[in-house]
């Protein structure tokens, strides 16, 4: 995997999943909003709990805990979605991405940050970019543009979803 | 790039654009009678031309079309004949500047070096030895002398023509003078043509200025003198003044030229793309407003303050709607401008190949969305060059036939309820049914009797990857097949059908949504899901009951008057649930061959909607032509009725398609 940590950024916006805290990069935030209707779009994986109208434009939203192994997001007052600018094939992609709740904003120095261990979490280690630690808790640092690339959500698309032209041509 | 070279570019393809138009115009009316001032026309837009691409120092541009406005001076003073060859050879050079223009960014140029040496080759080749006819004795000397060489030419072609040279003498006051002189001309325009405007101050009272217009015209004087409130001299008389000449279009339409350039701007759809999006934004806002103010009423009765409010919001609802009608209405384009396009393709093409084709043009007037326009040339320039390749047949063979040896294709647009038809007909050989039947049975897409009709042929047709050399052909090096014209259409809610008979000739018919902005659409419910139906895809809704539906191979059918529907449920489609009433409602979708019926639970009537993609994510996932949003905040999946059909076409094959 990449480097560790980024000297030049510093700031995190910490979610919670579950009983975890997770962080990512606040530069690829967007805005936070409140959980709205979402709707389901028929033939994708269950992690892509389906679109949201975002003052004009569609926006997929995911929902982490699935993606991570986690049990479905339940509503609760206090879930959010976080909109979040992401990497993408020739530019940038907007997608939201369900939590269970939004903590805070937080400073790591990068000695605060450490690598990922090689066991003991549900997800791939790929989609951390290291674990950085406050208050003795730890707290995963995800590199989102890894986890909602393109390839990874068509990939889950394909073997979840079964576009139909692929199942006719079986 | 720049964005200085980006306006560049905008600004040459436009002139290039109005230039083939104008050669198109001199062609057309060759045979009847050019028009001066198409010529000028020409002449100015590659002046123009050479002006702004010197500015850019684009010199293999400049040089191009220096030449080329040296070519059409020549033109216009009489010096060279416009005929066929000329004409052609200005498309051709057309098409070269098109391409230079095209490599600016590339950074490779090509040199125009062997380009201008062979405009000016052409140029000489063709110079008549002398001038026109001399208007020797018959005019003033002083008044010869003052004319420049243009203005000569036209005087001697207005004689030649055997129209009345007259001398209108008038006087303006200098501080009004532009404008009487601008009316005087126009109104001489409607007469005939206007061939010099002299100043002259002899006889003229001070704060003031005279001018002598010298025009030719057919008119007789008396008539002149009547319509016409300033002194007339005649200089030259009229040989067919017995006939009143019909008023010549000219004048008019050279005014409407010059001012469609001074009026319009260049806009990218995108940004009306995005005007409409706020509009939609205001629509929420105002939503919000007019429920406030409903909650006012609760709470404080009917104050004046509160009906103030109420007021207020119904102003705001109704400008948002004229605005929304007004944006839509920016993105509207006359179909001529695509049509005018085609034409120049098709002249040429027919010239490659050698068959000549008579090409009528109606409904260009016929307005639609900028974007579908852009996105239909391509579909229709493949569907035009198969009717001059396979349609039309060579001459000979037409001869052989009865047929009148030109072949005529005939493209029509017009509007029919919500959508655009747009008609390509040929009088050609029609559709080769017998080539298709052993094509398609080679295939494996058909059986050995199953019947051809129509509908039939066209499914056979439009199936990707069926191309038989002699029925259908690629556009060669796009590699764009049958199959992309219907799909291209199709993703934007329109769709083609195709008439053929034999040796009569065979017919397209595009049908396209007006706008793709606002659809009517229609709700219906599958299980807990919503899904909507673009009205412009469905003819009729029908109750069946479930004891109704028989099964023939597996298929669900539906019998509507006598019939055979075949019936699709949308739940097992999508993989949801629905529920297990007996009776479904029946969206009938598509026509003829394609025409099924969509099973949903229930029914909620219409909406508006605005069509907005899925995005890159969900690129890969057919079945949804996009998602729109109706009432508050909430996103409706809108169903891809083509993809649908096709879908429910090959599982109904049962796997002989591939």
């Amino acid at each position: 995997m990449g480097a560790i940590c980024r000297e030049e950024t510093t700031q995190y916006l910490t979610f919670r999943l579950d009983e975890e805290i997770f962080a990512i990069d606040i530069s690829q935030v967007r805005e936070v909003l409140d959980l709205t209707t979402v709707t389901r779009i028929p033939r994708t994986p269950d992690f892509m709990r389906g679109v949201i109208n975002l003052r004009g434009n569609v926006v997929p939203v995911v929902d982490m805990r699935l993606k991570f192994g986690m049990p479905m997001t339940e509503k609760t007052v206090n879930t959010c979605i976080i909109i979040v600018e992401i990497a993408a094939e020739g530019g940038s992609a907007v997608l939201g991405a369900l939590a269970d709740s939004v903590q805070e904003v937080i400073d790591l120095e990068s000695e605060q940050i450490e690598s990922v261990p090689k066991f003991g979490t549900a997800l791939e280690v790929e989609c951390i970019k290291g674990m950085g630690k406050r208050d003795g808790r730890f707290i995963m640092i995800l590199d989102i543009d890894r986890i909602f690339s393109d390839g990874e959500i068509a990939s889950t698309l394909n073997a979840g979803g079964r576009p139909f032209q692929e199942e006719m041509a079986a | 790039m720049k964005s200085s070279k980006k306006e560049f570019i905008a600004e040459a393809e436009e002139l290039l654009e109005e230039s083939q138009r104008l050669v198109l115009e001199i062609q057309d009316t060759l045979a009847t009678g050019l028009n001066p001032d198409t010529i000028n026309a020409l002449f100015r837009s590659m002046h123009t031309l050479k002006g702004v691409s010197g500015l850019f120092g684009l010199q293999g541009i400049t040089n191009l079309s220096h030449a080329l406005e040296t070519l059409m001076d020549d033109v216009r003073l009489g010096k060279i004949e416009i005929n066929r060859s000329v004409i052609s050879f200005l498309f051709k050079n057309i098409d070269i500047l098109k391409n230079l223009v095209d490599e600016i960014g590339g950074g490779s140029e090509t040199d125009s070096g062997p380009y201008i040496k062979d405009i000016q080759a052409f140029r000489e080749s063709l110079k008549s030895a002398g001038g026109d006819a001399t208007a020797g004795g018959m005019i003033d000397e002083a008044i010869m002398k003052v004319l420049s060489e243009y203005e000569e030419h036209r005087l001697k072609a207005n004689m030649k023509e055997g129209k009345g040279i007259y001398l209108a003498k008038a006087v303006f006051s200098l501080d009004v003078f532009d404008k009487a002189l601008e009316e005087l001309t126009k109104k001489i325009k409607t007469k005939g043509e206007v061939i010099s405007t002299l100043p002259t101050s002899s006889n003229v009272p001070d704060g003031s200025i005279g001018f002598n217009l010298m025009f030719g015209s057919r008119t007789p004087p008396e008539e002149l003198k009547a319509d016409i409130p300033y002194e007339i001299e005649a200089l030259v008389k009229s040989k067919t003044e017995v006939q009143a000449a019909p008023p010549l279009p000219p004048a008019q339409k050279q005014d409407t030229h010059l001012k469609s350039t001074t009026t319009t701007v260049r806009v990218d759809i995108e940004k009306l793309d995005r005007i409409l999006n706020t509009v939609g934004e205001l629509a929420l806002a105002k939503g919000a407003v007019k429920r406030i103010g409903t909650e006012l009423v609760d709470q404080y009765g009917h104050t004046s303050l509160v009906y103030d409010v109420h007021k207020i919001t119904q102003t705001l609802e109704r400008r948002l709607a004229e605005l929304q009608d007004q944006v839509l209405e920016i993105r509207m384009v006359p179909i001529g401008q695509i049509f005018s396009r085609l034409a120049q393709v098709i002249r040429r093409y027919s010239r490659d190949v050698d068959k000549h084709i008579d090409l009528v043009i109606y409904g260009e007037e016929t307005e639609l969305d900028k974007y579908i326009a852009e996105e239909i040339i391509d579909p229709l320039m493949h569907l035009v060059r198969n009717s001059i390749d396979h349609g039309i047949e060579p001459a000979e063979e037409r001869k052989r036939k009865g047929k009148k040896e030109e072949g005529t294709v005939i493209i029509k647009a017009y509007q029919k309820g919500n959508h655009v038809v747009v008609e390509l007909r040929d009088d050609g050989a029609g559709i080769n049914v017998e080539k298709v039947r052993k094509k398609a049975l080679e295939k494996g897409l058909i059986d050995k009797d199953t019947e051809l009709d129509a509908g039939k042929i066209m499914d056979i047709i439009f199936t990707p990857g069926f191309s038989t050399k002699d029925v259908v052909s690629e556009v060669s090096g796009r590699g764009v097949g049958m199959d992309v014209v219907r799909e291209k259409l199709s993703a934007f809610g329109g769709f083609v059908e195709v008439e053929t008979a034999k040796d009569v000739g065979t017919t397209f018919m595009l049908t396209l949504p007006i706008t793709l902005a606002i659809i009517k659409a229609l709700i219906v419910r599958v299980g807990h899901e919503r899904f909507s139906v673009p009205l412009t895809s469905m003819s009729e809704t029908l109750i069946i009951d479930h004891r109704d539906i028989q099964t023939i191979e597996w298929k669900e059918v539906y019998y509507l008057r006598g019939e055979m529907l075949p019936l699709v449920r949308i739940s097992s489609f999508l993989g949801i649930d629905s529920d297990t009433a007996g009776r479904s409602f029946a969206v009938v979708v598509g026509y003829g061959e394609r025409r099924v019926g969509l099973l949903v639970d229930e029914l909620f009537g219409q909406h508006e909607i605005v069509i907005k993609s899925l995005g890159e994510y969900f690129k890969r996932l057919r079945g949804f032509a996009g998602a729109a949003e109706i009432g508050k905040h909430e996103v409706i999946l809108v169903l891809d009725i083509e993809a649908l059909i096709d879908e429910s076409m090959v599982r109904q094959k049962g796997g002989t398609h591939v």
